[in-house]
């Protein structure tokens, strides 16, 4: 986030350095500077890194979701550093807060996801942004307690990088 | 004494009624409707609920929320929620079409667009006109459901958008 002071000296966000992907469609960014790095999906499972995918963390409503290229970031938190599955990012951007609304009343009164604070106007398109400390403070594991996808599940390591469809 | 025309008796006549008929409505209350299709049904809410009628734009689902939200829209840089009112009302689900709608409806500071098939009409209406809903109302719909009344010899179902955004923020 790019910093400015203001008058009575709080610090004024100006500017939020964004990534931007899309997951069947919907267009998501996250503040880049919530992710330590980015690895391919193959990468991460050879480093035994515990990986969850987004969509099950916000609730898509499809079927099948596809991730054309599979990337993973790395999000430290209190407990070490997770992965989240998520496609190629398409681009960062730096957006202006003030091009940043926040949810329709609707939406946050009835949304399960709290993860997704606001939108970004970003070239007349509507971009979701999720805040990713929040997303993985409340992720859903999979039943066996453990994370979407794990390092030691051959086949997934077999076809990480390429589409993948879950 | 030439006798008067005929023509010009009935002409008189004519403008007599008219006259009544716009000096008994000066009287009377009025409310203006915007009056919408949901498949081939006839609905209507309050014209004072409703700030815009929008042609359908292209909109952008939210992951985690209900299927009655179909997802937002960006309205001159402001965004807003759509709702699909087939959903709401327990209806047979429509892709949009040309003829579709987007109404941006406002009640108690609560806003959000409302997803129709067509919009027909934005007129006034006598008060006296509409009618208390019937007593068969599926239970479903009951709460949302103001009164009816009829529209170009069809009936239409006068809806609250008070009571619809309320239910949704409740």
């Amino acid at each position: 986030m790019e910093p400015c002071s203001s008058e009575n000296g709080d610090e004024t966000i100006v500017e939020l350095k964004v990534l931007i992907f899309d997951i069947m469609g919907t267009v998501m960014g996250v503040d880049a500077e919530q992710a330590e790095r980015m690895l391919d999906l193959r990468e991460a499972l050879e480093r035994q890194i515990s990986v969850y995918s987004f969509h099950e963390q916000v609730s898509f409503r499809a079927d099948r979701i596809i991730y054309q290229e599979p990337r993973v970031l790395l999000i430290r938190d209190g407990e070490g550093v997770n992965g989240l599955l998520i496609d190629q990012p398409r681009d960062i951007v730096n957006v202006r807060t003030d091009s940043i609304r926040p949810l329709p009343d609707l939406l946050g009164a009835s949304g399960e996801s709290r993860a997704i604070w606001g939108v970004a106007l970003v070239k007349e398109e509507m971009v979701l942004l999720v805040d990713l400390h929040d997303l993985m403070a409340c992720r859903i594991v999979e039943p066996g307690g453990g994370p979407a996808i794990s390092g030691t599940d051959g086949d997934t390591r077999q076809t990480a990088n390429r589409m993948l469809m879950v | 004494m030439k006798a008067e025309k005929k023509s010009a008796r009935i002409l008189a006549q004519a403008r007599k009624r008219r006259d009544e008929e716009l000096a008994s409505q000066g009287d009377e209350e009025r409310v203006q409707l915007v009056v919408f299709t949901l498949l081939d049904d006839y609905y209507a809410c309050p014209g004072t609920e409703i700030r815009e009628i929008l042609h359908p734009t292209k909109i952008a689902s939210v992951p985690g929320t209900p299927d009655i939200i179909l997802g937002i829209i960006n309205v001159k840089g402001d965004i807003e929620s759509v709702l699909s009112a087939h959903k709401l009302l327990g209806l047979q689900d429509q892709q949009p079409t040309p003829r579709s709608r987007i109404m941006i409806a406002e009640s108690h500071g609560v806003r959000s667009g409302i997803l129709v098939d067509s919009v027909t009409d934005v007129a006034e209406f006598p008060a006296s006109s509409i009618h208390p809903p019937i007593s068969t109302l599926d239970s479903s719909i009951k709460d949302l459901v103001t009164g009816e009344m009829s529209y170009e010899q069809r009936t239409v179902t006068l809806l609250s958008v008070a009571k619809i955004l309320g239910k949704l923020v409740a």
